[in-house]
């Protein structure tokens, strides 16, 4: 299987999965990853960095931790 | 090794504790079990490549066999096995075309959704093997004998080839297998 092939048959099977699915398959394999609630609120994050309140949310920490804005 | 040199037989060199030499060429190689190796679980040999494979064997059955919790030794008689390794479906991590397949398929992974701490290279290459249902991993590693343990010198030069066999019946013939090394540990 070459490089073009191999990508297409990864893209065909990943578009097969769910992300649940895909989830499950990579925690099988050692990967963790945060509840759904937290990715939810990292993902919210992503989107708007900056709080009114002028703190910044560390997305990039994986965690709710909160650092002050310069 | 790459996917056109499957079904081509390649030698591994695998260092281990002599006591285990008798099952190995009776029942063939076991795989090691957990989320701890190089590249999943599996059988690991040492390959030709840049290095010396059987020296490596040899090397690293000495430093397997010291227990450092309890300051002696697991083992002192050691062997090198040789075993020829037939894979239907290798992917080769030492060649360009398998480390953009790991790398597509990371970013492919990663477009979709994101793990705490991001992935480890072993997740990505286990889930890869799993998926794809890649028999034998080759990949170059730099990896710490006795002296280098002790000094605690790290590098990201590869030192070694490691080939990891993830299902050792469908791709050894144990009748290939050989004993190429005796050796004891003073």
């Amino acid at each position: 299987m070459n490089l073009e092939e191999f990508k297409i048959d990864l893209e065909s099977k990943l578009a097969a999965m769910s992300d649940d699915e895909l989830r499950a398959e990579l925690e099988n394999v050692g990967c963790v990853f945060a509840d759904p609630w937290l990715e939810a609120l990292l993902s919210e994050n992503e989107a708007v960095p900056v709080t009114a309140s002028g703190f910044e949310v560390s997305a990039a920490a994986n965690s709710s931790e909160l650092a002050l804005a310069a | 090794m790459s996917q056109d040199q499957a079904h081509t037989p390649i030698s591994g060199y695998h260092g281990c504790d002599s006591a285990n030499v008798p099952g190995i060429k009776a029942e063939n190689f076991k795989c090691s079990r957990g989320n701890d190796h190089w590249l999943g679980e599996g059988v690991y040999f040492f390959g030709a490549g840049f290095s010396n494979p059987a020296e490596d064997a040899k090397q690293w059955a000495i430093a397997q066999s010291w227990d450092n919790a309890r300051q002696t030794r697991f083992y002192h008689d050691y062997s090198v096995l040789k075993a020829t390794i037939v894979a239907r479906k290798p992917l080769d991590m030492t060649q360009d075309d398998g480390k953009a397949k790991v790398n597509a398929a990371r970013e492919a992974i990663c477009r979709r959704v994101r793990a705490v701490g991001g992935y480890d290279d072993n997740d990505i290459v286990k889930w890869l093997a799993e998926k794809f249902g890649f028999d034998v991993l080759v990949q170059d590693f730099y990896i710490k004998f006795t002296t280098t343990r002790r000094l605690q010198i790290t590098s990201r030069f590869p030192n070694v080839r490691v080939i990891c066999v993830r299902d050792p019946v469908s791709v050894i013939d144990k009748s290939s297998i050989s004993v190429t090394y005796l050796g004891r540990i003073q």
